[in-house]
């Protein structure tokens, strides 16, 4: 399979058998730690730690490849911004025009690069291993009324089928002589406008095909909703939750409160 | 119009390192040919036909036009030879206009000013879409929206024309019409390919039909024999239509492919043992 059509992929290891919960908020205090980290050893350690974790749980490497393939244009844009347009402390390493390079920055923009990388596989080691109705369940359960959490579900679940749209979209387009590679970067991004109005036009139909859909199968009809499959919170959630909102804490209190 | 010869040559593609999508098609389309390109969903129908113009490039085997290998060119320089119809309208409309729609690929393709409003205005006669040349594209309904997206790849003139499912969504009135234009279109001398699941149309309109099961070209020749392999069909999962069946069951040779077809045959009295 070369295209992911799914987020969730099915599973029975360690991580798809934790509650939704537990997965959310560790993944909540992971990202405020990544936020507020500039160090990009202690970065590009929790980046290892979400490619262990992936792999302990039986993902596969092929999606793990696919977040590369989505993060890593990212990430290279975001650090070569840094590097060029972030003044830094100390003497410049190398001076041209008006950007002036120095280690800070190097440091920096490695870190920017690294936490972008970071956000983006924690937030995938919670949606490979949890299924659409548990994370709705998840939310709901955490305070977000039903509706909302559906459609943050929805949201997340249709990102793969959006992205096969738009290789779609583009292909149609070419197809008609659209030349995407030709020109400067003014016109190359004027070539992309028939995409966009397409893919926006075809994310219109879509959702409202899904309104419809959705509100045909009685979505709303009832406000007391029950489960299928309830959630169910177990010793290993209670351990992951004190455990990483323990070490999170203890970092921030480490690197922030004066000694 | 003088349609360019295609040929593939041992194509292989993987969309998967592990599962070959298409797996050593061989196939040779002279110009000006009309042929539908069948088979169950998931036989590699229109992986090949993304091949054709470039959209998709081989893992193995090479596709040729006119001679030339289609890994040599750009999309942009394969779509002046092969213009394609995606199944899905809604992946191809944008524009604010019918009219801007049809003008896209012939702008695309660096025609005049006055060259392109000639291509438009032929294309939205012959699709019957003059009074919607200025109504925006997006919001028609969804026959016209294939109308309109068929009629703004007809407008580039492409010598070699694919087509993914042009009738889905069609009244049979529309798509009766349709079918008509494109074998205008064929006399013309345009070379087209047709993929579908309609195994009337592709008896009513198609002389020569490719069946594809799982990557491979299981039977290639004129519809009426492609129609009469029952074992190759049932492997594909491709059930003929009825009067075709019926005139199996009536061991009528050669098979009639169309209800007018099988009682001209049956007013004939001959050629069979029912």
């Amino acid at each position: 399979m070369s295209v992911v059509y799914d987020l969730y992929q099915p599973g029975g290891s360690w991580l798809h058998r934790l509650d939704p919960r537990s997965k959310l908020v560790s993944t909540l205090f992971l990202c405020a730690v990544l936020l507020l980290a500039r160090d990009p050893w202690l970065i590009g350690g929790l980046l290892l730690l979400t490619q262990g974790v992936l792999l302990s749980a039986g993902i596969s490497r092929q999606r793990i490849g696919w977040v590369w393939k989505l993060a890593l244009p990212t990430m290279l844009l975001i650090a070569a911004m840094w590097l060029l347009f972030y003044r830094g402390d100390g003497r410049p390493l190398v001076s041209f025009w008006r950007i002036e390079i120095s280690t800070s920055n190097l440091v920096d923009a490695l870190a920017m690069g690294l936490r972008m990388g970071a956000l983006a596989f924690t937030f995938f080691c919670f949606l490979f291993s949890s299924e659409q109705d548990a994370i709705v369940q998840g939310l709901v359960a955490l305070g977000l009324p039903y509706r909302a959490g559906l459609t943050l579900a929805i949201a997340l679940r249709h990102l793969p089928t959006m992205a096969n749209a738009l290789r779609t979209i583009s292909q149609a387009q070419q197809a008609r002589g659209l030349d995407l590679s030709r020109g400067g970067l003014l016109q190359r991004a004027r070539a992309y406008v028939p995409i966009t109005i397409a893919m926006f036009i075809s994310a219109i139909r879509s959702a409202e095909r899904l309104a419809h859909a959705l509100e045909s199968r009685a979505l709303g009809a009832h406000p007391q909703r029950t489960s299928l499959h309830p959630l169910r919170w177990s010793p290993a959630d209670t351990w992951l939750m004190a455990l990483s909102i323990l070490a999170s804490l203890g970092w921030l209190v480490w690197r922030f409160l004066p000694v | 119009m003088i349609a360019p010869s295609l040929r593939v040559e041992s194509l292989v593609y993987r969309y998967d390192p592990t599962i070959p999508a298409l797996n050593g098609v061989d196939l040779q389309l002279p110009p000006a040919a009309f042929c539908a390109l069948i088979g169950q969903n998931g036989s590699g129908k229109t992986t090949l036909a993304k091949h054709l113009n470039g959209l998709l490039r081989p893992s193995g085997g090479r596709v040729l036009i006119d001679g030339q290998d289609s890994a040599e060119r750009s999309i942009g320089e394969l779509a002046r030879s092969v213009g394609y119809v995606f199944q899905n309208p809604d992946h191809q409309i944008f524009a604010a206009t019918v009219r801007e729609e049809l003008a896209f690929g012939p702008r695309n393709l660096g025609c005049d000013p006055s060259e392109i409003a000639e291509r438009v205005a032929s294309a939205l006669a012959r699709f019957d879409l003059t009074d919607l040349a200025e109504a925006p594209p997006a919001v028609l309904g969804y026959g016209q929206r294939r109308l309109v997206t068929i009629a703004s790849v007809v407008a580039m003139r492409t010598p070699l024309l694919i087509l993914d499912e042009p009738t889905t969504g069609l009244d049979w009135r529309s798509a009766s019409r349709l079918m008509a234009l494109l074998a205008e279109l064929n006399q013309a001398g345009h070379t087209i390919l047709l993929i579908t699941h309609d195994m009337r149309l592709v008896c009513d309109w198609a002389p020569r039909t490719l069946l594809m099961h799982e990557g491979r070209l299981l039977a290639d020749g004129p519809t009426a024999d492609v129609m009469s392999q029952a074992e190759a069909l049932a492997r594909a999962q491709v059930a003929p239509p009825q009067v075709v069946r019926l005139g199996h069951s009536l061991r009528l040779d050669p098979t009639p492919l169309t209800v007018r077809a099988f009682c001209e045959r049956l007013q004939k009295g001959s050629g069979g043992a029912p």
